[in-house]
């Protein structure tokens, strides 16, 4: 076969410029940490990361939804709480109050007391998180309870929307508890007690009744509150795997094994080394060389 | 016997023959680097000998050697190879550019990454999360419009960009067939001086090169049939048409087709067959690929925009006002025009978030606005927003059809009918499916199944109990009982699906690409190597070359001398006996 200096020299070139470039997407990879870096590194894992990267969002987004329901769960169950101690309180005046030995003046202050309680529990119904009421349904812009004169509070004010929170793939849990559900029977109940006291009488046994099935009502709504802050966090951890899981799916799709991609490096190298070392050695000679 | 000078002419002749062998040997060293070049061959015969006229021949020889001559100087070439040079050449352009072309539109789309449309994609469906469990947030709607118009942004530019590709492309045709022309008209001036060397019997060796070159430039641009005929001219042919014929060319312009691209032809209008080249490159990445591109980049825009619209329009804003489209666009070029409502991203209020105009807190509209992210349809026109008949609303709570999800279904209008607690759908097809409806629970969910249809409806109650029966009135009562659905995409799929579909085609368009331009770099490159080798200039060879004919040279001139000295003998030291 006849060879040519040219052939010499493109071949060189060639060969050059392909290790050239195998060191340049050798150490695109490393510097990247990257295996996929464009479309075509490997069209079929891009459009699985795609997919990937945007169920990681979504599931990222359930924490924070989750978050969010959590918070809401939690100012519930601190009002919910401090309303309890209120009926409690109220357990203990309506039975103080109930052996009629009291005298006018304590019989007062007793009534001073209960409606003292009623506008306290008005401000836990009232409870907030952020600019929303989270016991009027879905008139969060409207106080659940108002007090209307000392003592007294108005009708509720909310409705019996149904808020959920979106905390998984087609998992919803229900944030929400309407104010009457959750107060009215305790209203009832110290109302009834403040008018039983004023009118003078001995507390009726109806009103002690009715403090219990407020007592239980709370409880109820404690209850329901607790269970749903479970759920939440339950699913925040289910989730949080699924978050840690899936990003190690993504790792493997996206991230470049560091190790061998420094290995390919340092090997490409070695073969861009090698060519240049044969490159300056054969280049150099030819019959001119010798001829004088 | 013949003259004594004639020893004179012989060595003049091999002087003459040395000299032009090393002419020839100093071209081909010069030349030894010039693109295109073949080495020259110089082809030495002996001078024609001639016999003595004499009446007859008795101890004489019979003709007489008169020396050497150059018969002609020819390059060393094979025409076979250059065919095949010619084919492989429009190939490798048509890749090449495919190639850098599908690698500017991979561009646009950097994927997997934060950046890309992807990610702005998740954010968008993120904030409508975010708007749902907050309805009444009024960061949490700036947040939303903010990133519908960060996505409407996105998907205008990434549109944008594929315009500037394909105009990029328009202008690169205009410069292809420029180009193309200039090298056709210099071919055939090429033509007109070979054949003027050929007709007087010479060789045209440079000038041959040179058009070998520009065939090959040329046959890198438009798949052209190259003919050499006797006369030393070459007929091209392009898509059966003569581009070039002896010293004439045909002319090519572009010209816009009905849809406005610019288009190759010939100069009489009619179309330019292009089966390779980097100008069918050019053609069909951008009717083909890019255009398709643009098309389901519309088709994205288009989803979510309408899917996003028909669920705005169920619900109420903050201000109690009906859900007013979020996305705005021209039907003609939807990627490119998609806009949030002017009038929403003034006042975010205006987002529907609920699905009662006095209900601030009810987030279940902005709700069925993130179910989006994973349905494959939507309901596109449940006619009022509850699944209730109207007295129900005040006294027993509603019930509220929150998703669907209709797979194969999309596209049509269902009717619900019934009796009792048992439901049935009915398709404008007439395909039907009855199923039962259970009791509810106030809060609870319940979902109806058409397995059979491909539909899925989940209805809620928010407040009391409603029994099966009751929700079948509500289902079929007048005003409610027609379902109409509609799908985000033509094949049924998630958005997110969707996207990284197109990534997905775009990434193996572009990969191929680069495979087949590398492969075919190869073949270009082996047969690059096929043609030095018979027509490369080899310097060793030369040098040898250069070594014997100066010797050559240097023998004649001796040769020369020697005659000389002959003559001298003759001329001076002869007859002078006896002096």
């Amino acid at each position: 076969m006849r060879v040519t200096q040219g052939m010499i020299f493109d071949s060189t070139n060639r060969s050059l410029s392909t290790t050239a470039a195998a060191v340049q997407s050798a150490s695109e990879k490393v510097s990247s940490t990257k295996q996929l870096n464009r479309p075509s590194d490997n069209p079929a894992d891009v459009r699985a990361a795609v997919q990937l990267r945007d169920a990681l969002s979504e599931l990222n987004q359930f924490q924070r939804n989750i978050d969010a329901a959590t918070t809401k769960a939690d100012a519930m169950d601190g009002a919910l709480a401090s309303a309890g101690d209120l009926i409690q309180r109220a357990n203990e005046l309506a039975i103080a109050g109930g052996d009629g030995s009291l005298n006018e003046t304590d019989r007062q202050a007793m009534v001073q007391e209960v409606s003292q309680l009623i506008e306290a529990m008005a401000q836990d119904a009232g409870t907030k998180v952020g600019d929303a009421y989270v016991f009027s349904g879905f008139q969060v812009n409207k106080a659940p309870y108002v007090v209307t004169a000392p003592g007294t509070v108005g009708t509720y004010q909310g409705d019996h929307g149904v808020a959920v929170a979106r905390i998984g793939p087609g998992a919803t849990v229900q944030t929400s508890i309407s104010g009457d559900a959750a107060f009215q029977a305790a209203f009832d109940a110290l109302s009834q007690l403040k008018a039983d006291l004023d009118s003078g009488d001995v507390v009726q046994p109806g009103t002690i009744t009715k403090i219990q099935a407020a007592l239980d009502s709370n409880l109820t709504a404690r209850a329901q509150v607790g269970a749903r802050a479970n759920r939440l966090e339950q699913a925040k951890t289910s989730q949080g795997s699924l978050v840690t899981s899936n990003q190690g799916l993504l790792s493997q799709l996206e991230d470049a094994d560091i190790a061998s991609a420094i290995t390919e490096l340092t090997k490409r190298q070695t073969t861009y080394q090698a060519t240049l070392a044969v490159t300056a050695k054969v280049m150099q000679t030819s019959l001119i060389d010798y001829l004088r | 016997m013949g003259s004594p000078f004639f020893g004179l002419d012989i060595g003049a002749s091999a002087l003459r023959t040395a000299q032009q062998l090393l002419d020839t040997a100093a071209h081909n060293v010069a030349n030894a680097n010039t693109p295109g070049y073949s080495r020259q061959a110089v082809t030495v015969v002996e001078s024609p000998p001639y016999s003595l006229p004499a009446f007859n021949r008795t101890g004489m020889p019979g003709q007489i050697g008169s020396g050497v001559t150059v018969a002609a100087i020819t390059r060393v070439r094979d025409s076979f190879l250059d065919l095949q040079v010619q084919v492989q050449a429009g190939l490798k352009g048509d890749w090449d550019t495919r190639q850098q072309q599908l690698a500017k539109i991979e561009a646009i789309f950097p994927e997997p990454s934060d950046a890309g449309l992807g990610g702005t994609i998740s954010k968008y469906w993120n904030a409508w999360q975010d708007l749902a469990a907050d309805p009444t947030s009024a960061a949490a709607r700036a947040a939303l419009t903010e990133q519908a118009a960060s996505l409407a942004g996105e998907i205008n530019r990434d549109s944008g960009q594929l315009g500037m590709v394909s105009a990029g492309i328009d202008s690169l045709v205009d410069d292809q067939v420029a180009t193309a022309n200039s090298l056709a008209t210099q071919i055939a001036s090429l033509n007109g001086q070979i054949m003027m060397v050929t007709g007087t019997g010479g060789h045209a060796n440079d000038l041959m090169d040179q058009r070998e070159q520009l065939l090959e430039k040329l046959t890198a641009i438009v798949p052209a049939t190259v003919t050499a005929r006797q006369d030393g001219s070459v007929t091209v042919l392009v898509g059966g048409t003569d581009l070039i014929s002896n010293i004439s060319t045909r002319q090519l312009i572009t010209q816009k087709d009905a849809s406005g691209r610019i288009v190759p032809a010939w100069a009489d209008g009619s179309a330019v067959a292009l089966q390779s080249g980097q100008l069918k490159a050019l053609l069909s990445v951008r009717d083909g690929d890019l255009a398709s591109y643009q098309s389901q980049l519309d088709s994205l825009a288009q989803g979510i925009a309408d899917a996003t619209n028909a669920i705005q329009a169920r619900g109420f804003g903050a201000t109690g006002a009906a859900g007013q489209p979020l996305f705005t666009y021209r039907p003609d070029s939807v990627a490119a025009t998609l806009a949030v409502n002017q009038a929403v991203a003034a006042d975010p209020r205006l987002v529907a978030t609920s699905a009662s105009s006095d209900t601030p807190g009810d987030g279940s509209v902005a709700g069925l606005m993130a179910d989006l992210r994973n349905a494959w349809s939507y309901a596109a026109g449940v006619p009022g927003t509850d699944v209730v008949s109207g007295s129900d609303l005040t006294t027993n709570g509603t019930a509220r059809l929150m998703t669907i999800t209709a797979g194969k279904a999309a596209g049509q209008t269902w009717t619900f009918s019934g009796s009792g607690s048992s439901l049935t759908l009915t398709g404008a097809d007439g395909s039907t499916q009855t199923i039962t409806v259970a009791d509810m629970a106030a809060g609870a969910t319940q979902t109806l199944n058409f397995d059979q249809l491909g539909i899925e409806l989940t209805i809620s109650s928010t407040a009391n109990t409603k029994a099966g029966a009751d929700l079948v009135a509500d289902l079929t009562g007048a005003g409610h009982n027609t379902l109409v659905t509609a799908s985000l995409f033509a094949v049924p799929q998630t958005t997110s699906d969707f996207y990284a579909g197109l990534v997905g085609k775009i990434g193996t368009a572009s990969s191929q690409a680069q495979e087949i331009a590398q492969n075919q770099q190869l073949v270009v490159d082996q047969l690059n190597q096929r043609v030095e080798q018979t027509s490369g200039v080899s310097l060793d060879e030369e040098a040898t070359d250069m070594l014997r004919f100066q010797h050559a040279y240097q023998a004649a001139a001796r040769v020369i001398t020697i005659m000389d000295e002959m003559l001298n003998t003759l001329i001076n030291n002869t007859g002078l006996v006896g002096r």
